[in-house]
């Protein structure tokens, strides 16, 4: 999956942002140009690609976001906007009335919120985003990190409900960052993580809600009867942690947020986007060669020898390696960046 | 003679006048499209319908008439792409080259344009130097980009002039400025050899009868060879390596390092490494008994 950063700046402070380490260290005033938006989308067309994220920060922030969004629906691609949905009327009305046109199979807002009570939230943030999801609900699809273990997700099944959402709800865990300091879940609040979620049993199936695991959730701390459940309401479940390519506006290379400081490249040295896949998931091997898993019992582990869970996710296993053998965790880096390609 | 293409202004009388002829003739109003290719196919060949065009191509009405015309669109913008994304199918449906000036904005306009495969010529005037940095980054994205794209003009044509042996080839006819194949008609029937000249009145001939006799032959002649005094006066084009691709085009510029000269250099570079990849491309046949 290829993500584009259409821009560095947000308007939120999420406590728990992975990105927030990596956009801090990039040039604020920083849009992507459109000479890279079409370099891109031919590096992607180029690989068969045929679908494509625009995250941010905050993308709709883009002077021309409306103008990107349509042009790479024009390209041919499946688009998912990654976004918080806070942004200016004006904005939000030139979105609209672009997006009225196209099915809401050809493009997927992933709204991330934040639960009010628990997340430090402006009220004008409530108003953007109430009015954002009664223009765009139907092609939003909400999203929630979790990154205390006392969350509360209440208030999606009401989104869900009044604003006419589509019927998913993509779920992450909030990861620490090598060096940062975000709040995040621990390894071991998982398993209390799931718990929790499967205590929203009744509400998933009263109003028909799938969920959708972001990369992370390991395996071994869902039970039988919690999988059984997950996957008569959602059908497969994702245990597994895939390189997400993220290009950067100034056509820079890395995969994933959380990994950004370990292994960025400069677009222009691969030649297709399977080279840049097939480039950070020898990286991600090489982590997992160091350490098999986010826990001891992954080494033996039948589920990570048969690839049905990727013994959490790979940010973990960094940050795992950055407390436990930190000149490792530099000597990956180094390999990195010494790295030539063919 | 009559295998040049005449430019001419859509005036009933002087459309009768140049009949027999292969013409494009020239309209500034989108009502006029349609009545001018039907006016010229009476009684001559026609080569296209140019429209100057005053407003940004998402502004534009695309008529159901237009199809089945050759259209020269000469905008002076391609505007928002959220406006064009909903004419787009339209716009593909019409056989079409938008033109555009060689503004900075402009050249992304031309290449988000060729992207989504609307062909696309940027014309970069003689007397005005463009971004000679951009106009490269679309050169080589024209030339040698990863993903099938609309031909941009004039690189198309420059690669295809681009021989040693043939100086007066002219790419300039990407925007029907070659005299070789183009002249230009006023209402009045008077003949110039460029746009430009026309504009400036500096005609070769005072109508159109004029136009098979041999002092307007001379005057074509005069600037296909015209490559020539660039050397005999020892120009500093006549030194430039730029000069196998360009032509001179520009020798009434003002000479700037790192301007034309760097990006004819490069778009040389680029027209080999086009035809180096086309070579390797070929499929070789091993014999077998």
């Amino acid at each position: 999956m290829a993500n584009i950063l259409l821009t560095n700046k947000c308007v939120r402070e999420c406590p728990y942002c992975f990105a927030g380490e990596e956009m801090a260290q990039s040039p604020s005033s920083e849009f992507i140009a459109w000479e890279n938006i079409v370099y891109l989308a031919d590096l992607l067309a180029a690989s068969g690609e045929k679908r494509v994220s625009l995250l941010g920060g905050e993308p709709s922030l883009h002077p021309e976001f409306v103008d990107i969004l349509a042009y790479f629906i024009e390209r041919g691609f499946n688009v998912s906007v990654f976004t918080c949905g806070i942004m200016s009327k004006a904005r939000l009305d030139a979105l609209a009335q672009h997006v009225a046109g196209h099915s809401i199979a050809r493009v997927t807002f992933v709204c991330n919120v934040n639960n009010p009570t628990q997340t430090k939230t402006h009220e004008s943030e409530i108003e953007k985003l109430e009015a954002f999801l009664a223009a765009l609900g139907r092609w939003t699809m909400p999203a929630f990190n979790i990154y205390r273990p006392d969350f509360e997700i209440d208030f999606i099944f009401d989104l869900i409900e009044r604003h006419g959402l589509k019927k998913r709800l993509r779920l992450g865990i909030a990861h620490p960052i090598p060096g940062a300091n975000n709040a995040s879940i621990e390894v071991w609040q998982i398993a209390g993580v799931i718990t929790r979620l499967c205590g929203y049993r009744s509400e998933f199936e009263r109003l028909r809600i799938k969920l959708t695991f972001d990369c992370g959730f390991p395996l071994c701390q869902v039970s039988d009867e919690q999988l059984g459940w997950l996957t008569r309401l959602s059908g497969h479940m994702n245990f597994k942690c895939h390189p997400a390519i993220d290009f950067t506006p100034d056509m820079q290379v890395y995969c994933c947020f959380p990994l950004a400081t370990l292994a960025k490249k400069s677009v222009f040295d691969f030649n297709s986007f399977k080279e840049i896949n097939d480039h950070y998931r020898k990286l991600q091997d090489r982590l997992r060669g160091e350490i098999p898993g986010i826990y001891d019992e992954c080494a033996a582990c039948c589920h990570r020898s048969e690839r049905t869970c990727a013994g959490g996710p790979a940010c973990q296993i960094a940050n795992r390696l950055a407390n436990e053998s930190p000149n490792r965790l530099r000597d990956i880096e180094h390999e990195q960046l010494e790295a030539r390609l063919s | 003679m009559n295998s040049l293409k005449l430019v001419c202004p859509s005036e009933p009388a002087l459309l009768e006048r140049l009949e027999g002829r292969t013409l494009c003739v020239r309209v500034n109003s989108p009502d006029a499209i349609a009545p001018a290719a039907k006016l010229a196919r009476r009684h001559n060949q026609l080569f296209c319908v140019i429209w100057d065009c005053a407003v940004p191509i998402e502004d534009i009405q695309i008529e159901d008439t237009w199809r089945g015309i050759p259209l020269a669109l000469m905008a002076p913008s391609a505007g928002r792409f959220r406006g064009l994304a909903g004419r787009m199918r339209a716009l593909k449906s019409l056989n079409l080259r938008v033109f555009l000036p060689s503004s900075s904005v402009n050249l992304i306009g031309a290449r988000l344009l060729s992207s989504v495969g609307i062909p696309i010529c940027v014309m970069f005037a003689d007397e005005d130097a463009p971004d000679w940095n951009a106009l490269a980054d679309l050169m080589v994205y024209a030339l040698l980009g990863m993903a099938p794209h609309a031909p941009v003009e004039p690189f198309e044509t420059m690669a295809e002039c681009y021989r040693r042996e043939s100086r007066s080839e002219n790419w300039g006819r990407a925007w029907f400025d070659d005299s070789s194949r183009y002249l230009h008609v006023d209402a009045q029937g008077r003949v110039a050899v460029s746009r430009r000249a026309l504009l400036a009145q500096h005609f070769v001939a005072d109508d159109i009868d004029a136009l098979e006799t041999p002092a307007v032959r001379q005057a074509i002649d005069r600037c296909s060879q015209a490559w020539r005094e660039i050397f005999a006066d020892n120009h500093f084009c006549a030194l430039c390596k730029g000069f196998r691709t360009c032509r001179g085009r520009f020798r009434e510029g003002k000479s700037e390092p790192g301007g034309c000269e760097a990006f004819f250099c490069e778009a040389a570079d680029a027209i080999e490494r086009r035809r180096d990849r086309s070579k390797s491309r070929e499929r070789t046949v091993t014999w077998r008994p």
